[in-house]
């Protein structure tokens, strides 16, 4: 089932063209990774599926919904930055997402927070970067969702958290769904994904498996990325 | 849904509000019971009476700086900041959010009239002396014959509390949809907001100027109250086109 599929998406920001005229379509029960250079267009066509942003011309559809409140419902949205609210402690941040989303599996999240040893009692400005960024991750992942956003879920981490955020998310996504990692860092994530998109200026110039990458040009993903991209 | 983005904006508000009130309570106790004392020391200054009152007196102004504050902060961060990314992921429509914002802002106006409110029945009751009580008590039945407490007296007093609301509601939604047209800066958001707001005051003098010379608070409370409708539901639109189609968060 086609579960994003973008037609003619085009995202200006004045004169500047960050998703230009883009088709795309993506499958449930795959992970797919979103693959280019800083500036190419990943984080927007990201908020653009949250409705964080409206598209200039073209369209992006959700299970065949431009994005609502009903799309959000059933995509669960890790964005690149730290946003939950500092003054909430880690239990009253698993009740707001148990009372906003239905999808929310409670007793997975608490799981995964228990492995981390993170009190519930403990608000979030006490905790460090390394810390939020999991409990984000956490927070994100324990939603069975239909679809994954998830925006540079590895980028700015250590490469032992690195591993964690990869283990997390193959653990407890839904075999059904759609994953879609947004990064640059693609020797990480390479070895966890069904597909490639690369995203050169706003404009997609590769859709393939990793396999069907590996098989026509012989070598990894993150090396064929380098000699596509290279300066 | 919108009975839960009230729930946590109440407690976002709640760690502030809390102290402020408990404080606010105490003092009013402090006020009233040093003042019998004031009474029976004749001639020497009760320093307790004076600096409870002048501390009970900043602190209803902190009162009001802090809910203003905070309406704006809410609004501001946690619609338009890095919580946005939360809030607008939830399955919540943007009218729905707009709202609740505006719900919970009158919520807090209205506590804060309520503990005042308290704390001066809190002082009065504590500074009476059983004579004054005596007198009180011989005055009510004075009072309900002079008065006919019927069913006007109970729409004046609903009257007075609509149009204090409406009053509340359309400075929230003014400042609400100054904030939403700071947005649509690519830069500087907070200088757009602020000359926005005052680019809406001045609007609305020259439309009361304009088209209503007399002035609303002499024709009755209807008019009065469905002219400033009108402002919050024009503010309210505005608000809600510019985080529904022109949202773009740092």
């Amino acid at each position: 089932m086609n579960m994003l599929e973008c037609t003619k998406l085009t995202k200006q920001y004045g004169s500047l063209t960050a998703l230009d005229e883009m088709d795309l379509t993506l499958e449930s029960g795959k992970i797919v990774g979103l693959l280019g250079p800083n500036g190419s267009g990943k984080t927007t066509l990201i908020k653009i599926a949250n409705r964080l942003l409206q598209p200039s011309s073209g369209e992006l559809k959700i299970a065949g919904e431009v994005p609502n409140e009903h799309t959000k419902a059933i995509v669960s949205y890790l964005p690149d930055r730290t946003y939950l609210p500092e003054w909430m402690k880690i239990g009253e941040l698993l009740e707001f997402y148990q009372d906003f989303f239905e999808d929310f599996d409670m007793a997975r999240a608490q799981e995964l927070l228990k492995d981390l040893a993170i009190p519930s009692d403990r608000p979030m400005k006490k905790m460090s970067k390394g810390t939020k960024d999991k409990v984000q991750l956490i927070l994100t992942m324990s939603r069975r969702a239909k679809v994954y956003l998830l925006d540079e879920p590895i980028a700015g981490v250590d490469p032992a958290a690195r591993d964690y955020i990869l283990r997390t998310i193959i653990a407890n996504y839904e075999p059904d769904a759609l994953v879609l990692i947004s990064t640059h860092l693609i020797a990480d994530v390479e070895s966890v994904l069904d597909e490639a998109v690369f995203l050169r200026q706003g404009k997609v110039i590769l859709h393939e498996s990793i396999d069907s990458i590996r098989e026509r040009t012989g070598e990894s993903v993150d090396a064929y990325f380098r000699e596509v991209f290279a300066c | 849904m919108l009975g839960k983005l009230i729930k946590y904006d109440l407690k976002a508000g709640q760690r502030y509000f809390v102290p402020t009130y408990s404080v606010m309570l105490v003092l009013a106790a402090v006020i009233g019971i040093s003042s019998r004392f004031d009474r029976n020391a004749a001639g020497n200054t009760n320093y307790i009476f004076v600096i409870s009152t002048m501390l009970f007196g900043l602190l209803i102004m902190a009162a009001v700086i802090l809910t203003i504050y905070l309406l704006v902060d809410r609004f501001y961060h946690n619609l338009l900041g890095n919580e946005g990314y939360l809030m607008f992921a939830l399955p919540v429509n943007t009218a729905t959010h707009i709202l609740a914002k505006i719900i919970t802002s009158l919520l807090w106006m209205l506590l804060g009239c309520a503990m005042v409110l308290l704390s001066g029945l809190i002082i009065a009751a504590l500074a009476m002396t059983m004579d004054n009580w005596y007198e009180i008590m011989k005055m009510i039945p004075y009072i309900f014959s002079r008065y006919q407490f019927n069913g006007d007296a109970f729409m004046q007093v609903v009257q007075v509390l609509l149009v204090g609301c409406i009053t509340v509601v359309m400075g929230v939604t003014r400042i609400y949809a100054s904030i939403a047209a700071g947005h649509l800066w690519s830069g500087h958001r907070i200088l757009g907001a602020a000359l926005a707001f005052i680019g809406l005051t001045i609007l609305e003098v020259i439309v009361a100027t304009t088209f209503d010379p007399a002035g609303f608070n002499t024709s009755g409370v209807l008019p009065l109250c469905l002219y400033q409708l009108v402002w919050i539901v024009l503010y309210g639109i505005f608000t809600w086109y510019v985080l529904d189609r022109h949202l773009n968060l740092d």
